[in-house]
């Protein structure tokens, strides 16, 4: 425990505070001093964005969560169910709360370095940020209730991020921006917020047993996975079933390659949810790749190597689900193949999918953003072409990662206690880590010069392949 | 007399100073039926991992047509269908799916190439009314016969089966009998572990007993 927080400590002074630092200094750098309406608009449905995503997120953990054991105990008594729940209701909502008032914090300390303090406004924003926090865990447990709930406030907030983007395209074109408009909107927030809260809590005694017993495995076998390094796994148990498409009759190509393609974008249509998510975060990405070809405004290398490792954790965790296949391929190397062909031909056209959606998307994402703000949009295009390959090679390399060694699960004794999780973690998370680093350089080596970025990014491409092509080689276990 | 498809010769297995398969020897030839008996541990899972090439004995040999057993070589993951453990389904395919990408892949290398396989295992393994289901929406008896049809489906020279009745109903296993002895009459060799007599019995015309 104190060890935990030692490490929470020591990596939020040398870290955290950096980029808390950089975050409140951009913030100050660009925000106008004048917020108009149309912006207060756009934050409002980009907040309901938000939290439309957090009621479907219910379906996989809610705020009202108890342990195996707790439910199969305590939970069959006839003890009101609000008192049973309590601790994790109250934990979440003081998280949520923390969260929202730190973000609301940043917000203020930038306009207060702008030099636009007033106090009745710094504290409307620090309770607006709180509210929505707590609206987000309210909702959450309202949706705890079933889909029904889920989807109706996911389509009600869909809705309300549609309106709140049509009053924003009004207001920019009737109101040159005044501040005074804002106000009001921000006072809405937290009586919103308790009048959730109240209906939340009055919805507890109706949460049924089973969906929380089911939410308590799951994240039981999770847990379990991610502690022995299975992190795929873990991340697998996520995924709801697929049960879209059962009856599209599908035509497999003779080619190999061409079948293995078809079957890759077959799996990308029978889970739509996913794939579109997945297509969003390459979007996302995209811009970001083009915002860094003109990283002569981005305002140093520190704040352009951040947004490289943003743009390509973004991309990295996006292609999860497009890559699939190779996954599978990757996964039962060294077992007899159900289809033909070697391991390697098998990843490789495994690759062909993602490759051909993280590149034409994240391309067409890049240009149109180059357009929107006015960079060079061929730069923007290849910069990002680039920075899908990449991503695209991470994720082979993950695929081929095999299982935790069992040498890492050795003790390493210190003064500070044992860290082999250290080890454990890092392991597991290398993929992530990888793209941190990579689009860290990138985008460094982006600010500096385009040849430089190619030859850096051929060599990485090419270290990654190798370390690949070895991994494969090693697949006859020696006796 | 035709050549072995496979030959284990005198083949012993040790990790790190434990004994996981004492002293074998078996030789398998086209439609042979092999049974590989003996008690838990006797070393049967290892026996088979060693015939497809992803153990390396410790001692003896175990050799694939002629050349050492490796499952790196080409011309064994050609020709050996293995179900030693789960085979890599796809979550997004349906149980028809699977079986036509298989069929279509195989027969489109002409050397191997046995026409309608794919749909002889669904059959043979009466999955024909479950062909739509995704494999999570299966029982784990009918995980097992897609386990099987997945792996009668490719075209194989050798097919190494590790208790390969195991969950399934004596119905099942009927047909799973069947389709073993289909395989041989097609000119395959089959090995198999088992603990079910019944089934060693009625398909096996070799026996290895381990000790």
């Amino acid at each position: 425990m104190l060890h935990g927080i030692y490490l929470g400590v020591l990596i939020m002074m040398t870290l955290g505070v950096a980029i808390i630092r950089m975050l409140i200094l951009s913030l100050s750098e660009q925000l106008p001093s004048t917020i108009p309406a149309s912006w207060t608009m756009c934050v409002l449905g980009a907040i309901a964005l938000l939290l439309a995503g957090v009621a479907l997120a219910a379906a996989q953990l809610g705020p009202a969560c108890a342990s195996l054991a707790e439910l199969d105990l305590i939970h069959s008594s006839p003890l009101p169910r609000g008192l049973l729940l309590g601790r994790s209701l109250r934990r979440s909502w003081v998280l949520a709360s923390l969260a929202g008032m730190f973000f609301g914090g940043v917000w203020v300390v930038a306009r207060i370095l702008q030099g636009e303090f007033e106090p009745v406004w710094a504290l409307l924003t620090v309770v607006g940020c709180v509210g929505i926090g707590i609206s987000g865990v309210s909702i959450m447990l309202i949706a705890q209730l079933g889909r029904a709930h889920r989807w109706a406030f996911a389509g009600a907030l869909a809705g309300a991020a549609i309106v709140c983007g049509g009053a924003a395209l009004i207001l920019s074109g009737l109101s040159p921006g005044d501040a005074r408009f804002n106000v009001p909107v921000f006072a809405l927030i937290p009586v919103g917020a308790v009048a959730l809260a109240f209906v939340a809590v009055r919805s507890v005694p109706r949460l049924r047993r089973q969906p929380l017993r089911a939410q308590a495995l799951r994240w039981s076998a999770i847990s379990g996975l991610a502690y022995t390094g299975e992190l795929r796994a873990a991340v697998a148990h996520l995924d709801t079933p697929v049960r879209v498409g059962r009856r599209w009759r599908w035509s497999v190509p003779r080619n190999q390659g061409l079948a293995i393609l078809s079957r890759d974008l077959l799996g990308m249509r029978r889970t739509p949810a996913r794939s579109l998510a997945a297509i969003s975060g390459l979007v996302a990405s995209g811009g970001l790749c083009a915002s860094l070809t003109g990283s002569g405004e981005i305002g140093g290398a520190f704040p352009a190597a951040v947004l490289g490792a943003a743009l390509m954790v973004i991309a990295y965790v996006s292609l999860g689900p497009l890559s699939r296949g190779m996954w599978i391929a990757g996964e039962y190397a060294g077992s007899a193949p159900l289809l033909p062909g070697s391991v390697g031909a098998s990843l490789a056209r495994h690759l062909l999918a993602p490759a051909v959606v993280a590149g034409g998307t994240m391309a067409i994402a890049a240009v149109v953003t180059a357009g929107i703000i006015g960079t060079n949009l061929l730069s923007a295009g290849i910069a990002s072409g680039v920075a899908a390959l990449l991503v695209c090679l991470l994720r082979l390399v993950s695929a081929v990662k095999g299982t935790l060694p069992m040498a890492l699960l050795a003790p390493i004794p210190t003064e500070i206690g044992d860290l082999a999780a250290i080890s454990v973690v890092l392991w597991s998370l290398d993929g992530l880590i990888w793209a941190v680093l990579l689009g860290g350089i990138f985008a460094t080596a982006l600010m500096a010069s385009g040849v430089f970025t190619a030859c850096l990014a051929l060599l990485a491409a090419a270290a990654l392949l190798l370390w690949t092509r070895r991994r494969l080689r090693l697949g006859v276990e020696s006796a | 007399m035709t050549p072995a498809v496979c030959e284990v010769d005198a083949a012993s297995v040790k990790i790190d100073g434990a004994l996981l398969l004492s002293e074998a020897s078996v030789q398998v030839r086209p439609g042979d039926c092999v049974a590989v008996l003996g008690p838990n541990g006797a070393g049967k899972t290892t026996l088979l991992r060693l015939i497809a090439g992803r153990l390396r004995p410790s001692s003896g040999q175990a050799r694939f047509q002629g050349a050492p057993s490796d499952e790196r070589s080409p011309r064994l993951r050609a020709a050996l269908a293995a179900l030693i453990e789960p085979p890599a389904l796809y979550p997004d395919l349906t149980i028809a799916d699977h079986l036509d990408l298989i069929e279509t892949l195989w027969a489109a290398l002409p050397p191997a190439a046995i026409p309608g396989l794919g749909n002889d295992a669904l059959r043979a393994f009466g999955l024909a009314e479950l062909k739509d289901r995704f494999p999570d929406e299966l029982s784990s008896g009918q995980r097992q016969l897609l386990s099987l049809a997945v792996t009668f489906a490719r075209p194989a020279d050798l097919i190494v089966l590790d208790e390969p009745e195991q969950r399934l109903d004596p119905e099942r296993r009927q047909l799973l009998a069947e389709a073993m002895r289909a395989a041989c009459d097609r000119g395959a060799a089959v090995v198999f572990a088992s603990h079910d007599p019944e089934l060693v019995e009625r398909v096996a015309d070799q026996r290895v007993q381990l000790a």
